[in-house]
């Protein structure tokens, strides 16, 4: 019965997503973006400003890309919520949690999964990031584990649509913050606080592997360390007011 | 009160109630974070004109779109289309509130950039066009869509069209390219926001082909958007 609802769940989202094309826009547009800048690298005579910008490039794509996929199964969740549909499931045979497990375990396997393929794609025609799958691992999966936090922060916070999209603009700028360790002088006092961002950790953590070769460890334990706080105190709230079963 | 006045109130109390406010606070406040933490001070009128663009110009686009669905499926659409409201009452009310707020965010990051040879009254104008390019873009991109998925579908391209004028705008398209993208209403918008901060930075002439052609879009756009609210949205919320 459980599995028979997960799976009514998972076909009703695929079915949502599906009608509006969402997915095959998203990933058209990620192929798009990726194919886009891949072929750039094949311009043999490109200006030297582009080399120098494509690791801010990567690192703008990487840590835009939780918030963005984070949104489009909040957007899910709120359009539930203004519906009405939420009631609905509140009743079904359904725990709540399996409800969203699912929903950001998808979204966090494509989180790891595809901005991988993109950097690994790109790189290959640039060749300016002198970055091993190992260490591309680590900036990234941390990164993806922010997804589940990003998916259901937003219903959370938000009642409606309108809200929805501002709680997501928020999240996005806030995850940019951090680009701004590439611009600031290493000795500065005040670079802590722009670990306080989601992506924090995991910026810093790719500047240095840039710029001194590591060590990682402390920075990927830091943001993984982050991400697992940050979902457990959202899920917390979560529960409570969004899909509890109080009705 | 006339149906203007009551409109405008309207919008107000919506935004209000939403997360619009404290959103484009932080967002912008973020921005003037990234502003003093440049090493480079002040930071040239190019960078501050993208930082203004990036976010303050062109916050009417996806939120227009948000209310319009919101209104829609609070069946306020329904009530509106039997009143006496003009369309054109509707979308000028969306325009001229979400402007407020690109004025309040455009001006407070531009104030922090602090550019010498700023020129107030240029940087309103630059703004008031841009907004309202955004804003009736919006409302085109909401008319039809199903879902607010699959408006941040819609929004995805147009945002990602609206981005590419960005490499002209830093000198790293050229020629032909840089011509193409200048055909984009971005390119207008980063130009007239450029020259408003620094009235050396292009001639008069690049100056005014980017309020020209913005005024063009808000025509165009705004005829469409009329049409639209009309066939789509309204007839959608009945």
């Amino acid at each position: 019965m459980r599995l028979q609802a997960m799976r009514s769940v998972v076909a009703s989202d695929a079915r949502s997503v599906a009608r509006d094309n969402v997915a095959l826009a998203t990933i058209g547009l990620s192929l798009a973006g990726t194919g886009a800048i891949t072929s750039l690298g094949l311009v043999a005579d490109r200006p030297a400003a582009w080399s120098t910008a494509f690791p801010f490039v990567v690192a703008i794509g990487l840590v835009s890309g939780p918030s963005a996929f984070g949104f489009l199964f909040a957007s899910l969740m709120v359009e539930e919520r203004e519906s009405g549909v939420r009631w609905a499931l509140a009743v079904a045979p359904l725990p709540p949690r399996d409800l969203y497990l699912v929903r950001t375990w998808i979204a966090t396997s494509w989180m790891c999964g595809w901005p991988l393929v993109s950097v690994l794609l790109m790189n290959a025609t640039w060749g300016v990031l002198d970055v091993s799958l190992g260490e591309w691992l680590v900036i990234i999966v941390p990164l993806a584990f922010l997804t589940p936090g990003f998916a259901l922060l937003i219903p959370t916070l938000a009642g409606d649509r309108i809200s929805a999209l501002a709680a997501f603009k928020v999240l996005s700028f806030a995850s940019l913050v951090p680009l701004a360790l590439f611009l600031v002088p290493p000795e500065a006092g005040y670079r802590w606080a722009l670990l306080l961002s989601p992506t924090g950790f995991t910026v810093e953590a790719y500047r240095r592997l840039l710029t001194e070769g590591g060590p990682l460890t402390p920075w990927v334990l830091g943001s993984l360390a982050y991400a697992a706080s940050l979902l457990s105190v959202v899920v917390y709230f979560f529960e409570r007011n969004v899909y509890s079963s109080k009705l | 009160m006339g149906p203007l006045a009551n409109q405008l109130r309207h919008d107000l109390v919506l935004q209000t109630r939403s997360l619009l406010y404290p959103a484009t606070i932080i967002s912008t406040s973020i921005i003037v974070l990234f502003i003093l933490l440049l090493p480079l001070r002040p930071p040239s009128a190019r960078l501050l004109a993208f930082l203004v663009f990036l976010d303050p110009a062109t916050v009417g686009l996806a939120f227009v779109g948000a209310i319009v669905l919101v209104e829609k499926a609070q069946d306020t659409l329904s009530a509106l289309s039997v009143t006496p409201l003009r369309p054109w009452t509707y979308v000028a009310s969306k325009a001229a509130t979400l402007t407020l707020v690109t004025f309040g965010s455009g001006l407070t990051v531009v104030l922090f950039g602090a550019p010498p040879r700023l020129d107030v009254a240029r940087v309103l104008v630059a703004l008031t066009l841009s907004s309202a390019v955004a804003v009736l873009m919006g409302i085109v991109c909401v008319a039809g869509s199903r879902s607010m998925n699959h408006l941040v579908m819609r929004l995805l391209w147009v945002t990602t069209l609206l981005y590419l004028p960005v490499v002209a705008h830093f000198d790293l398209a050229r020629g032909m390219a840089a011509v193409a993208l200048s055909l984009i209403p971005s390119r207008a918008m980063l130009l007239a926001i450029e020259t408003a901060l620094d009235p050396t930075a292009a001639s008069s002439m690049a100056h005014m082909y980017a309020l020209a052609y913005l005024c063009l879009w808000v025509v165009v756009l705004g005829a469409r958007a009329l049409r639209d609210f009309e066939r789509a949205i309204l007839n959608e919320g009945l």
